[in-house]
């Protein structure tokens, strides 16, 4: 499996196999015939002591990659999701999803939840809260079938492909390598009276101090929030994310989800992303010996049969 | 499959109508496949380009060097998918037979005429209206098959040179830094990275864009491609997929402030030998920056240009039916 996500570069496979990983009745068993988590941090050492190089805060440009560490997690937000309106479970549920929810019923109830990052030693969750079924290998996850990924799910697996951002004074383009997708934020500018809703929405920026605080509504709502939570967002979704370099070499990205047609007035905070810059010479470099720094295009052809070859290899289990 | 006039104008005019209210990306690809058969569409050939004022910026200083910002092609006949007339080098024959395809959705850029009796008409409008179509390509492979194949087909990468095929669909975005210049094809939202002053590396995993190290020449930025998969289109009226040695050049020439010309030449040892195919041009128009904005929110051609498989299919599918009920 290893060597066919090495040569096919299939973007979906990760997701794929994510989901088998999670969702085998064995999953330590299936764990250990791999040759190694796909997940490991393949950046190599990182340079030194760069972190206290001056920077200028307002400048974004260049490559960062998230580190495979705990609070990078899916798992790590521990705030609760605000209770779902009426009109949500009837509307926004999926019938099931492909991975672990955040929370919910335990498969095993006399083992409490291990939200560590190894997937082997976890206990899982046989439902979310509202109990739609997890761990389902056919079940929802984002970006299935090559469907668009979108933010804040883009943020999943930033251990996956970098992010990449180019700036100019009127607007920066973020560039998510994992299945390619990218969004534009308009600097100092409102959002339209009237919009078409799309699968990224549409994104104003401006700076608060040395953040910036990007805000995105006009969702087509057909993306989900993230693969652990059991229902998509719908299209009054709102994402603020404001992020903060922190330092030359780190940069933190902090969500707040809001949903009027979900949670009513409530918000969802609690949602970070920590992430590094790489060095342009290590792009290059690991452009040609890892994956992820390559070409991560979801092709749908190669995601359909990569699928099929998990779920194969699943019922055989 | 036969289409009147009015039946196709209908037909066009659904599709378009559906374009510009879901953004759907692929209702456009299949505008283009029932485009060839098509009277003149009257808003699809006045093109978003056209809306773009012929500034006099055209004559302001300008970097040579800096490609940086959006840039749009206009509906032209330079920038037509027929406007080369540099034949296609012989296929070899590893090529007849590992390459071509069983059919093509669009027109060919030559072959058996449908009705021989009239000459060839590549005006080179997307609009097809007085168009004699190429009923085959050189090689026999069928044209103007609506389930046949075309860049981005099932939302699969388009790739280079493909993704030029309709430079008025939308942007071209590039930035620049010393190392890197990225390329942004705002059509199917794929992107392209050219590393400066660079070698290929020696062992390179084949993928759908390809290597690409570019450098500049005088005023021209020459960037040479390798390393593709193989299983893109090489462009909608080629009726065979390039090979997995299919080596793109292209030469990217800001002429002055306002135009962005790119020459591009296409070897494949393996369709080809050690021919090359020439003669491929497009021009570009610079987009100033408030414009992108304002249209963004004004224009199908500056939106959300993403290609869901699943809008993809369901549009597909409507599009077949529509098409054998004529």
């Amino acid at each position: 499996m290893r060597n066919f996500k090495l040569r096919t570069r299939v973007a979906g496979s990760i997701f794929a196999l994510a989901t088998v990983l999670l969702s085998a009745p064995h999953p330590s068993g299936f764990a250990q015939s791999q040759p190694a988590s796909p997940y490991i941090d393949k950046t190599g050492p990182r340079p030194a002591g760069t972190a206290n190089l001056p920077f200028d805060p307002h400048d974004f440009t260049g490559d960062w990659y998230g580190d495979r560490v705990s609070r990078n997690s899916r798992w790590a937000n521990k705030t609760p999701e605000p209770p779902l309106t009426d009109w949500a479970k009837e509307h926004l549920l999926y019938k099931s999803i492909s991975h672990d929810a955040l929370a919910g019923t335990l498969r095993d109830p006399k083992n409490p939840p291990n939200e560590s990052l190894d997937d082997s030693a976890r206990a899982y969750y046989a439902t979310d809260l509202y109990g739609v079924i997890a761990n389902d290998p056919f079940g929802m996850y984002p970006g299935k079938d090559c469907e668009p990924h979108a933010a804040p799910a883009m943020y999943d697996v930033p251990y996956l492909g970098v992010l990449t951002f180019f700036m100019s004074p009127e607007r920066i383009v973020q560039l998510n390598n994992h299945q390619r997708e990218w969004r534009i934020f308009w600097l100092n500018q409102n959002h339209p009276k009237e919009m078409d809703p799309t699968f990224e929405g549409d994104s104003v920026a401006h700076w608060e101090g040395n953040t910036l605080v990007v805000d995105t509504i006009g969702y087509n709502g057909r993306s989900m929030i993230t693969g652990v939570v059991g229902h998509s967002m719908s299209d009054a979704f709102r994402l603020v994310e404001r992020y903060t370099r922190v330092d030359h070499d780190n940069m933190v990205i902090d969500m707040t989800y809001y949903d009027p047609k979900a949670w009513g007035d409530k918000a969802w905070t609690g949602f970070h992303r920590y992430y590094r810059l790489v060095p342009i010479q290590q792009v290059h470099d690991l452009n040609y010996k890892s994956d992820s720094f390559t070409e991560w295009i979801c092709s749908p052809e190669d995601n359909l049969k990569f699928d099929q070859k998990l779920i194969e290899r699943y019922k055989k289990q | 499959m036969k289409f009147t006039d009015q039946a196709t104008r209908s037909v066009f005019v659904g599709l378009l109508k559906i374009a510009m209210r879901k953004h759907f990306v692929l209702s456009v690809i299949a505008l283009s496949i029932v485009a060839p058969f098509a009277s003149v569409p009257p808003l699809l050939a006045q093109g978003a380009a056209q809306n773009i004022p012929k500034s006099a910026a055209a004559n302001l200083p300008f970097d040579p060097h800096d490609l940086s910002g959006d840039w749009i092609g206009e509906n032209t006949a330079e920038n037509s998918r027929w406007a080369n007339k540099t034949p296609e080098p012989p296929l070899t024959e590893w090529g007849k037979q590992n390459l071509l395809y069983k059919s093509i959705t669009h027109d060919a850029l030559s072959g058996t005429l449908r009705d021989p009796n009239k000459p060839p008409n590549d005006k080179g409008s997307v609009s097809g209206g007085d168009r004699n179509f190429y009923a085959t390509d050189p090689n026999g492979v069928p044209a103007n098959d609506p389930a046949g194949m075309y860049p981005g087909k099932n939302c699969e990468p388009l790739a280079a040179p493909a993704m030029f095929d309709i430079p008025f669909l939308t942007l071209l975005t590039i930035f620049e830094t010393k190392e890197q210049i990225y390329l942004l094809n705002n059509f199917q939202r794929e992107w392209r990275i050219f590393w400066l002053n660079r070698e290929h590396p020696k062992d390179i995993d084949p993928t759908f864009e390809g290597d690409s190290v570019g450098h500049w020449e005088g005023n021209t930025l020459v960037v040479d491609t390798i390393g593709f998969n193989g299983r893109t289109a090489i462009s909608g009226e080629v009726g065979h997929a390039k090979s997995d040695a299919f080596h793109l050049i292209e030469r990217f020439t800001r002429v002055d402030h306002d135009d962005l010309m790119i020459d591009m030449t296409y070897a494949d040892p393996k369709a080809w030998g050690d021919k090359v195919w020439t003669g491929f041009h497009k021009h570009y128009k610079y987009v100033p920056i408030e414009k992108v904005h304002d249209m963004t929110y004004k224009s199908d051609y500056f939106t959300e240009w993403i290609c869901s498989p699943q809008d993809n299919k369901a549009f597909d599918q409507r599009v077949t039916d529509l098409a054998t009920k004529h």
